[in-house]
């Protein structure tokens, strides 16, 4: 069974990959943040240091999942199913 | 005293005088410095029930203990006067070298009074103040004035100054500083013209010691290396700007005048398209190291740059209903070089435009219209002809809280303001926190003295009950008052493990004092309910806290989500507002909650 997932980049997250929707399918039954931002990592190795942290496979500070456009979450908190989109975008909300 | 000058210097424009005044300890242990001394001063100088744009009105001009310090982002100031919009507190901050040039001329705030008859600048230096005439700057552009002052004082002068927005006393009119930084809410801009100060310049090179100059340079490196860590990453690449195409998705960017209908994409005036399609470079207040500041080449202007941040973008864009980019950069800059409040220009054309839409503009004032040729025009000439006070535009100088009154037919319901600021871009039906914030902060609807979004913005706000949602706006209320007054700009905040705790040691460290983190909240406290005071002194009701009735009436409804305030649920979190601050039920500060604070009635 395949998981397909969307991510949706925003800030300089967008700016470094030159990509607004990137499309992940997983030939997996269960599939976790910690996974998306390897197989983001193994695409765009431009994000690492900036937007992910590949080595603990966890989203820098500057940046926040959201899911669906609906919440913000911890990367703890999210369960991922097919057809979910994540987004990541700046976690500074001033301005 | 350490870290300040203990010095007030006040300038009575009338007869042309001034003199300098002590500036008591006790009353910057109690104020600090910046928006919290500019509200004691306020208190002081106002008389009760004064007229805005009177003689009577002061306007005053605040350095902070942090100005000189050159800890990163400290080079600010702060502009009070009784709000011409509002009729309440007006309190804007801006930034850079102007700020350490008042310091530098020995003073801790400038206090202006009177009016003058005639067209001034006043010049302040080491030989003291000088009124000069300034009547050929008249109808001068605020770049035009700062350029023009420099070639005729000379090297080292910085000043402040208003566009011609200001001369005519448009009640949203900014205060332009240092190459185009604005003093943009509340309508300090029109107090100056009321004064008719064209410009103020200061040059003074006094260094103010520091109690303890070697723990001051630890903290600098220290800080400086934090400020370009991840704590700032938004601001130091794309700035502000970032906010658009995020709001946007989430679906917490106000359109159309709040009515969020519009099928536009504003996808090509996000950031991130400004910063892969414009030229876009970057620009630093003085002494700071993150530069959040990003100029844009405006399209087809020659090399012409207008400083863009994310509340002008939503202005003069979404919330006209405009996503033509070129259009955005040029009312951007135009507000900027006439000097108006990009927030409160875009608010008062966007209702006005839904009252065209809605045809209920009296008869006599279409015959006052601008010629169009579509939106974009339309709201160009909008804006010019309000910056003139010419045609229509001499009406919509007043704010879209006057005017909606004066026409009425249910135009008051979609004015969007609070107490006569109009809303920056921020959804209260979706941000409910921020929606209270919105509802209740003694200048009007402001984001800034809050930051109440930063709560809506975390991953438990879904949980948040009423009653934290209260307490949240009391704790980001006081602690903004402390980052305003001592100052640090607002994005730095991050950067902070622990605010309270390195704040008050870095003032301790300038000043030689003792004072603890708790007492430092307090005095966030103390400023909060003094700014309150003075307004309840100037006629505040619980009916001045409240919200557009649109943003009651209309819920957003984007598939299966609706989001929505109730007006119930507004009044119950105002409660337990009013309740987390001590004040009464109506709002009112008790007699001993005063006392307790030290503040004197
Ligand atoms: S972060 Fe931006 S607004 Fe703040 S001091 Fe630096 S350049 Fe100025």
């Amino acid at each position: 069974m395949a998981i397909n997932l969307t991510v949706e980049l925003f800030g300089n997250s967008q700016v470094l990959t030159g990509q607004k929707l990137i499309d992940l399918q997983f030939l997996k039954p269960q599939v976790d943040i910690c996974d998306v931002i390897q197989a983001l990592g193994q695409r765009f190795p431009m994000l690492d240091g900036k937007v992910l942290d590949f080595g603990t496979k966890s989203l820098l500070s500057s940046y926040a999942l959201n899911l669906n456009g609906v919440g913000f979450k911890d990367a703890a908190q999210i369960e991922l199913a097919d057809g979910d989109s994540i987004l990541i975008l700046p976690s500074q909300a001033g301005g | 005293m350490f870290g300040y000058n203990n010095k007030i210097l006040i300038i009575d424009v009338s007869s042309k005088s001034w003199k300098w005044e002590d500036l008591e300890e006790d009353v910057v242990r109690d104020f600090i410095g910046g928006s919290g001394l500019g509200a004691y001063l306020l208190y002081q100088h106002c008389p009760i029930g004064a007229e805005p744009l009177s003689h009577s009105n002061p306007l005053i001009f605040c350095a902070s203990p942090l100005v000189g310090s050159k800890l990163t982002t400290t080079s600010k100031f702060a502009v009070v006067s009784k709000s011409p919009q509002t009729g309440f507190i007006g309190d804007s901050l801006s930034s850079s070298s102007i700020a350490l040039s008042i310091k530098g001329v020995g003073a801790d705030a400038v206090v202006i009074t009177g009016a003058s008859r005639e067209w001034i600048s006043l010049v302040v230096d080491k030989e003291g103040v000088r009124f000069n005439d300034a009547s050929n700057l008249l109808g001068t552009t605020t770049s035009a004035t700062e350029k023009s002052l420099m070639g005729t004082l000379g090297k080292g002068y910085d000043t402040a100054c208003i566009g011609p927005a200001g001369e005519n006393l448009v009640r949203f009119a900014s205060i332009s500083n240092d190459g185009g930084r604005q003093a943009g809410r509340t309508g300090n801009g029109a107090v100056m013209g009321s004064k008719k100060i064209k410009a103020i310049s200061f040059k003074g090179h006094k260094k103010i010691p520091s109690f303890d100059e070697n723990a001051l340079a630890k903290t600098r490196i220290d800080l400086n290396y934090k400020s370009l860590g991840e704590a700032t990453e938004k601001y130091r690449t794309l700035g502000t700007m970032a906010n658009l195409s995020v709001f946007e998705r989430l679906k917490i960017l106000p359109t159309g005048n709040f009515r969020n209908q519009s099928n536009k994409d504003f996808q090509n005036i996000s950031g991130e398209a400004m910063h892969t399609e414009e030229k876009v470079s970057t620009s630093h207040c003085a002494n700071c190291t993150i530069g959040c500041e990003k100029l844009i080449t405006i399209p087809n202007s020659g090399s012409e740059k207008v400083r863009l941040e994310y509340q002008s973008l939503f202005a003069m864009g979404p919330l006209v209903g405009i996503s033509d980019r070129e259009t955005i950069l040029k009312s951007s800059k135009f507000c900027d070089e006439s000097g108006m409040d990009t927030i409160s220009a875009g608010s008062t054309c966007a209702w006005f435009m839904e009252c065209m839409q809605k045809g209920i503009i009296p008869e006599s004032w279409l015959k006052l219209l601008p010629r169009y040729d579509n939106e974009e025009d339309l709201f160009a000439q909008l804006l010019r002809s309000i910056a003139e006070r010419s045609g229509i535009g001499d009406i919509l100088a007043e704010g879209s809280a006057r005017v909606s009154e004066a026409i009425g037919l249910g135009s008051q319901e979609f004015a969007m303001h609070v107490k006569g600021l109009e809303m920056p871009g921020y959804e209260p039906r979706s941000l409910h926190t921020m929606a209270l914030a919105l509802a209740v902060s003694t200048r009007g609807a402001c984001h800034n003295r809050s930051s109440a979004y930063e709560y809506d913005f975390s991953s438990d706000s879904d949980g948040y009950k009423q009653s934290s949602r209260g307490r949240m706006v009391v704790e980001g209320e006081d602690y903004s008052a402390v980052m305003d007054s001592l100052i640090w700009c607002k994005f730095v905040r991050r950067v902070f493990d622990n605010f309270y705790d390195e704040s008050a040691e870095i003032l301790n460290n300038i000043t030689g004092w003792d004072i603890d983190p708790k007492q430092l909240a307090q005095c966030g406290e103390r400023i909060n309910n003094l700014k309150k005071q003075f307004n309840i002194r100037e006629g505040w009701n619980r009916s001045h806290d409240n919200l557009p009735k649109r943003i009651f009436s209309d819920p957003l409804i984007n598939g299966e989500k609706v989001s929505s305030i109730s007006e119930s649920e507004l009044d119950n979190m105002i409660e337990y507002y009013y309740d987390a601050r001590g004040w009464t039920s109506d709002g009112i500060i008790p007699s001993e909650k005063l006392v307790s604070l030290g503040i004197k009635s």
